[in-house]
C-alpha cells in the first residue's frame, strides 16, 4: 500500500489510454454492468505489472478454444506470455503420487511437445503434473500451468521454482482472483479448462477414483480426444488409463502416438522432420525392448543409455551420431557399464516392483551381496527403491 | 544422652552417606525430627516406635530430638528407620556399642514387629561408604547378591532389631549364608509368593498367564520370515551399536524384530554388569542374577519428558538410564511430543544424562541404541501395492516433518520394511536365526575391541572415522560419487563410513571394501 497512490494513477492513466483489455472493445457497457465485481477486483489489483492481465471473454486474445467448448467461461487471470493460449497445445494429466514409470512418461511427453514446438498444458499439482512442465522447461519449450488458486499463489508449495519458471517462460493462468488460496472444489473447476485449451489430454496415471479422470470426462463432453497411457494391471495406480482405455479412449503405446494422431500436432512434426536432417530417433519407451538390448549386451547398449542421455543433454536439434557417441562416452565414463549381474537384475525388475527378499530369492543372490548392487544401480539411475520395495525407473 | 550413626540415601544413581543423630533429654515425651527427610523417612519415628516396644525395649518417654546431616539435603526412603531406632536405643542407654559408630553403616527398613526389611539402593549406599573408608556394613537380611559386588567393605546381614543389636554390641558372629547370594533371591522369591497369596489371587493368575506365554515360547527371529533384509541390517546395527529408524507398514514385523533384538545382543561383561545393577537397585526394579541381561525398553509414545530422561524429586530414573547397554524401543516415533525426542539428543550425543539438584550434579549413564520404528504415514498404508493412503499431503508432511531435524542425524541406519508375501510367509524356508545372527554380531564386536576397544562404530569420534573408516583409492572414488548422486551430505557420508566398517567388520575383514561402502549407501536416509 505505500505506492498506492502512484498505482493508482497508473491505473488510471492505462484506463484512460484504454490499455486495458479486461473491458471488451465492442461492449464494454455491458460488461460493466454485467460484472462489476471484476472490474472491483481490477481496481483493487495494485501490483499490476505488463504481463499480469485479467483477459475478459470477449478479447481478441482469449483462447477460442475455451470460449467454443466452455459453456459459462470466466475471464482468466493470467501471468507470463499470453501468446500462448493461441498455440495448439497437449494436456498431460495424472496422479499425484505415480511411480518412476509415470514420472519419465510425462517428462518424455512434455520434452517432445517441447521439440514440436507444441505447448504442454497441465496443473502444476505435484506428480505427473509437474513432471510434464519439468519436460517440457528442459528441452527449452513452452508450458501453461492452469492454476486452482490465484496466479500470485504458490501452491504447492515445493513446486514453487518451477512456478516461478513458468511463470518467466511460459504462462500461468486461473479462473479465480490474484490471491485465492486453493479450495477442494476448485480443482474439478479448473479441468475442465485444461482440457478446454487443448487439441488432446493424455491421462498419464491415474487411481480409479482420480481427478484425473474428471479432465478425461470434460475432455470428452468438449470433444477433445483423450489418450490413456497403459500401465501394469496389478498396481492401483493404473486402474484409471487402463479404465479408459477400456471405456474407448485412444491407447498410448508409444510417445509418438498422440503426436502423429492428432491432425495438428502431426502438421508441426512433419516440419519437424523435414527441418532436421537426419530423423530424430524415434524414442522407444517400453521396457522389454529397452531392457533386452541392455541384457544381450548389444554394442547397442547404447540406445538404452542414448535415452537417458539425452534426456540429460535436452536438446531441440537433432544430432548427428557423432554427437551420439560422445554422449554414449561420457555417460559411460561417468559411471562405467553395466555388468552382467547387473544385467540379470534389471531384467528380472522388469516384471514389477519386487522386495529386497523376493529378488533375493527370484535371483538366487544373497542379500548380503543384493543390496550393494542395487545401490550402484541406484546411483546409476537405472533402479529406484521405495518403501523397501525395488523397481526400475 | 548424645548418639550417632551412619546412614544413607540415594538420589539418583548415587548414595549419599547421612549421620543420624538423636539426643534424648528430660523434657515432656515429645519426638521431634529436623534434617529435610521427607514424608517416609518422617515416618519413621513410628515404626521406629512399635519396632523398639515389640522387640521389647522401651521407648524412651523423655523428649527425643533427632537430627539428620548433612541438613540441606534432602533426605528419602525407608532406609533411615534402623538407624534411627538404634540411635533411639544408644541414646537411652539401652545399648552399650563396642563398634564405633562412625566406621560402621546401618541401612534397614523397620516392620512393626522389628523385622528389617529390605530397601532400594543398597549398592549405591554401600559404594557411598566405601568410598568414605567405611569398613563395615549392617543391611537387611534379604537384599540379595548386591553386596557381593562392593568389596572391602565387611556386610553383615541382619533379620530384625534385635539381631542388629546383638551386632553393635559385639555378641554375635558374622552369618555366613549371606555372601550366597543365589540362596538370598531365593528366599526372596518365597517372600514375593507369600505377599501375593495374601494379596490378590487374580493378579498372580495373570501374572501366571504371562509367564507361561513367555516360558512356552522362546523368542527368536527365525520365527520372522520374509524379512531377510531387514534381519540382516537389525544384525549390523546391533554389532556396531548403530541407531536405527524401521519405516514400514503396519503388520510388517517392525515391532516383532524389535522386541527380538536382546536375543542378538552379546552377553554382559563384569563391569557392565556392575553398572546395571547399580542403576537397577537404584531404581527397585533389581531381577534375579540369572535374568539380569541386556535391557529392553520399550516407553509408550505417551511418554513425559522427566519419565524418558530421568528428573523429579526425588531424582527418578529414566527410560533411558534403565536401557543403558541395551536397547531403548521408540514405536511410532512420530507419535511422540517433540519436546520429548528433543530431549533424547544429549543421551544420543553424550551417553549420560546430567541434572541438578541442590546445587549437586548426577550424571545418570544412559549408553543405549536407540531403535524406533514408524508407519510412512498417519494411516500407514503410504506406497502400501494394495492398500489405499487415504492421508492428504498436508497430513503427510506434518507427519514427516515431525522426525526432521537433529534426531534424524542422530540416526545412522535408515531401513524400509516391505510388506510380505503371503508366500514367503506360509513358506518353510531357511531363514536366519538369532543364533545365526548372534554370531555375525560377536564377530564383528570381537574385531572392533581389537581396533578400537570398548568404543562401538556406532560411537566413533569424526578423528576416529578418519582413522579407522577409510578404504583405498577405488571405496572413496565410489563414495564420492554416490555423496554427489544420491544427495547425501558430510554427516551422511560420515555415518555411511561408520555403517560400512562395521559390515566390513561382519564380513571378518579389516579392509573396507567397495561392496560394504555400496551396502552402507543403502541404509542412508531417504527423503
Amino acid at each position: 500500500m505505500r505506492n498506492f497512490k502512484t498505482i493508482e494513477n497508473k491505473v488510471l492513466d492505462e484506463w484512460k489510454e484504454g490499455i486495458v483489455i479486461d473491458v471488451g472493445e465492442e461492449n464494454s457497457t455491458d460488461v460493466e454492468n454485467d460484472d462489476i465485481s471484476i472490474n472491483n477486483e481490477y481496481l483493487s489489483w495494485n501490483e499490476k505489472k505488463d504481463e499480469d492481465l485479467l483477459l475478459d471473454v470477449n478479447d481478441a486474445r482469449y483462447p477460442k478454444l475455451l470460449r467454443e467448448r466452455v459453456p459459462n467461461c470466466k475471464p482468466l487471470y493470467c501471468k507470463g506470455n499470453i501468446a500462448l493460449l493461441q498455440k495448439p497445445a497437449l494436456a498431460v494429466v495424472g496422479s499425484r503420487h505415480p511411480n518412476g514409470y509415470g514420472k519419465k512418461v510425462a517428462f518424455e511427453l512434455g520434452r517432445r511437445c517441447a521439440q514440436l514446438g507444441i505447448v504442454l498444458v497441465s496443473g502444476l499439482a505435484r506428480g505427473i503434473d509437474v513432471e510434464g512442465h519439468k519436460g517440457s522447461l528442459s528441452a527449452g519449450g513452452e508450458t501453461i500451468a492452469v492454476l486452482a488458486n490465484g496466479v500470485n499463489v504458490k501452491y504447492p508449495k515445493e513446486n514453487c521454482l518451477i512456478q516461478n519458471e513458468i511463470e518467466l517462460k511460459g504462462l500461468l493462468t486461473s479462473e479465480y482472483p490474484m490471491d485465492t488460496e486453493p479450495k477442494p472444489y476448485f480443482f474439478p473447476q479448473r479441468n475442465r479448462l485444461i482440457s478446454g485449451l487443448c487439441q488432446g489430454v493424455v491421462v498419464v496415471q491415474a487411481e480409479s477414483r482420480s481427478g484425473s479422470l474428471i479432465t478425461a470426462e470434460c475432455a470428452i463432453e468438449q470433444g477433445v480426444e483423450v489418450f490413456a497411457v497403459p500401465g501394469n494391471i496389478v498396481e492401483k495406480m493404473s486402474m484409471g488409463p487402463n479404465k479408459l482405455i477400456a471405456d474407448g479412449a485412444a491407447i498410448l503405446t508409444n510417445v509418438e502416438d498422440v503426436f502423429e494422431h492428432i491432425r495438428e500436432f502431426a502438421r508441426l512434426r512433419e516440419i519437424a522432420l523435414l527441418n532436421s536432417r537426419r530423423e530424430v530417433d524415434k524414442e522407444v519407451l517400453d521396457l522389454d525392448d529397452l531392457v533386452y538390448t541392455v541384457a544381450k549386451g548389444e554394442s547397442k547398449e547404447g540406445s538404452f543409455l542414448n535415452n537417458d542421455g539425452l534426456r540429460e543433454g535436452a536438446s531441440t536439434e537433432p544430432y548427428n551420431y557423432v554427437e551420439k557417441n560422445v554422449l554414449m562416452e561420457k555417460y559411460q565414463s561417468q559411471l562405467g557399464r553395466l555388468n552382467a549381474l547387473e544385467r540379470q537384475l534389471v531384467s528380472l525388475l522388469t516384471a514389477g516392483e519386487v522386495s529386497m527378499d523376493k529378488l533375493s530369492q527370484i535371483s538366487g543372490l544373497p542379500l548380503s551381496k543384493l543390496g550393494g548392487i542395487v545401490t550402484v544401480l541406484e546411483m546409476k539411475g537405472i533402479v529406484y527403491c521405495q518403501m523397501g520395495k525395488i523397481g526400475i525407473k | 544422652m548424645l548418639a550417632g550413626m551412619l546412614g544413607a540415601t540415594v538420589s539418583g544413581i548415587s548414595g549419599h552417606l547421612v549421620r543420624v543423630e538423636v539426643d534424648v533429654d528430660r523434657g515432656l515425651p515429645s519426638v521431634v525430627m529436623t534434617g529435610l527427610g521427607d514424608a517416609t523417612v518422617k515416618e519413621a519415628i513410628f515404626r521406629a516406635r512399635r519396632a523398639i516396644v515389640n522387640s521389647d525395649f522401651i521407648f524412651p518417654r523423655n523428649k527425643v530430638v533427632i537430627n539428620l546431616l548433612p541438613p540441606w539435603m534432602r533426605k528419602h526412603g525407608s532406609q533411615l528407620d534402623l538407624p534411627v531406632a538404634l540411635s533411639i536405643l544408644v541414646a537411652s542407654k539401652q545399648v552399650f556399642p563396642s563398634l564405633n559408630l562412625d566406621e560402621i553403616l546401618v541401612v534397614g527398613e523397620l516392620s512393626l514387629d522389628g523385622q528389617v526389611n529390605k530397601c532400594k539402593g543398597l549398592l549405591p549406599m554401600l559404594m557411598a561408604a566405601k568410598a568414605a573408608q567405611v569398613k563395615k556394613a549392617i543391611v537387611p537380611y534379604s537384599c540379595g547378591y548386591e553386596t557381593d559386588l562392593c568389596k572391602g567393605i565387611d556386610v553383615i546381614p541382619v533379620t530384625d532389631l534385635r539381631q542388629a543389636v546383638l551386632v553393635l554390641e559385639g555378641k554375635t558372629e558374622k552369618r555366613e549364608c549371606f555372601s550366597e547370594g543365589e540362596a538370598v533371591d531365593a528366599s526372596r522369591k518365597i517372600g514375593r509368593t507369600l505377599l501375593k497369596q495374601e494379596g490378590s489371587a487374580e493378579l498372580v493368575g495373570y501374572e501366571n498367564t504371562l509367564k507361561h506365554i513367555s516360558d512356552d515360547e522362546e523368542e527368536d527371529f527365525n520365527q520372522i520370515k520374509g524379512q531377510e533384509a531387514s534381519k540382516i541390517a537389525l544384525a549390523i546395527a546391533v554389532a556396531g551399536g548403530h541407531n536405527i529408524l524401521m519405516k514400514g507398514s503396519p503388520g510388517t514385523g517392525k515391532s516383532m524384530m524389535a522386541q527380538r533384538l536382546p536375543t542378538i545382543m552379546p552377553e554382559l561383561t563384569e563391569d557392565e554388569f556392575l553398572e546395571l545393577v547399580i542403576i537397577y537397585s537404584a531404581a527397585d526394579k533389581l531381577r534375579l542374577k540369572a535374568e539380569m541381561k541386556r535391557p529392553f525398553r520399550r516407553p509408550g509414545f505417551r511418554v513425559t519428558k522427566s519419565a524418558l530422561i530421568g528428573g523429579g524429586v526425588p531424582l527418578s530414573l529414566g527410560e533411558v538410564t534403565l536401557a543403558h547397554r541395551g536397547v531403548l524401543f521408540l514405536d511410532e516415533l512420530n507419535q511422540f511430543e517433540t519436546g520429548v525426542l528433543q530431549a533424547l539428543r544429549e543421551p544420543l550425543e553424550n551417553g549420560e544424562i546430567i541434572l541438578n539438584r541442590q546445587g549437586i550434579e548426577y550424571h545418570l549413564p544412559s549408553d543405549f541404541m536407540l531403535v524406533a520404528a514408524t508407519n510412512p504415514c498417519p494411516c500407514g498404508y503410504l506406497g502400501h501395492p494394495e492398500i489405499r493412503c487415504k492421508c492428504t499431503e498436508r497430513m503427510i508432511s506434518t507427519y514427516k516433518s515431525r522426525l526432521s531435524g537433529p534426531l534424524m542425524d542422530r540416526i545412522d541406519m535408515h531401513i524400509e520394511v516391505a510388506a510380505v508375501d503371503y508366500e514367503i510367509l506360509s513358506s518353510d524356508g531357511n531363514c536366519l536365526s538369532s543364533k545365526d545372527m548372534l554370531k555375525m554380531v560377536k564377530i564383528a564386536r570381537n574385531r572392533q575391541k581389537k581396533r578400537q576397544g570398548n568404543r562401538l562404530n556406532g560411537k566413533l569420534s569424526h578423528s576416529e572415522v578418519e582413522k579407522y573408516c577409510v578404504g583405498n583409492k577405488e571405496t572413496e572414488a565410489l563414495l564420492a560419487e554416490g555423496a554427489r548422486k544420491l544427495h547425501l551430505s558430510a554427516r551422511g557420508v560420515f555415518k555411511v563410513r561408520k555403517v560400512a566398517r562395521t559390515i566390513a567388520d561382519i564380513d571378518d575383514v579389516e579392509t573396507i571394501g567397495a561392496e560394504h561402502i555400496a551396502r552402507a549407501l543403502s541404509y542412508r536416509e531417504r527423503f
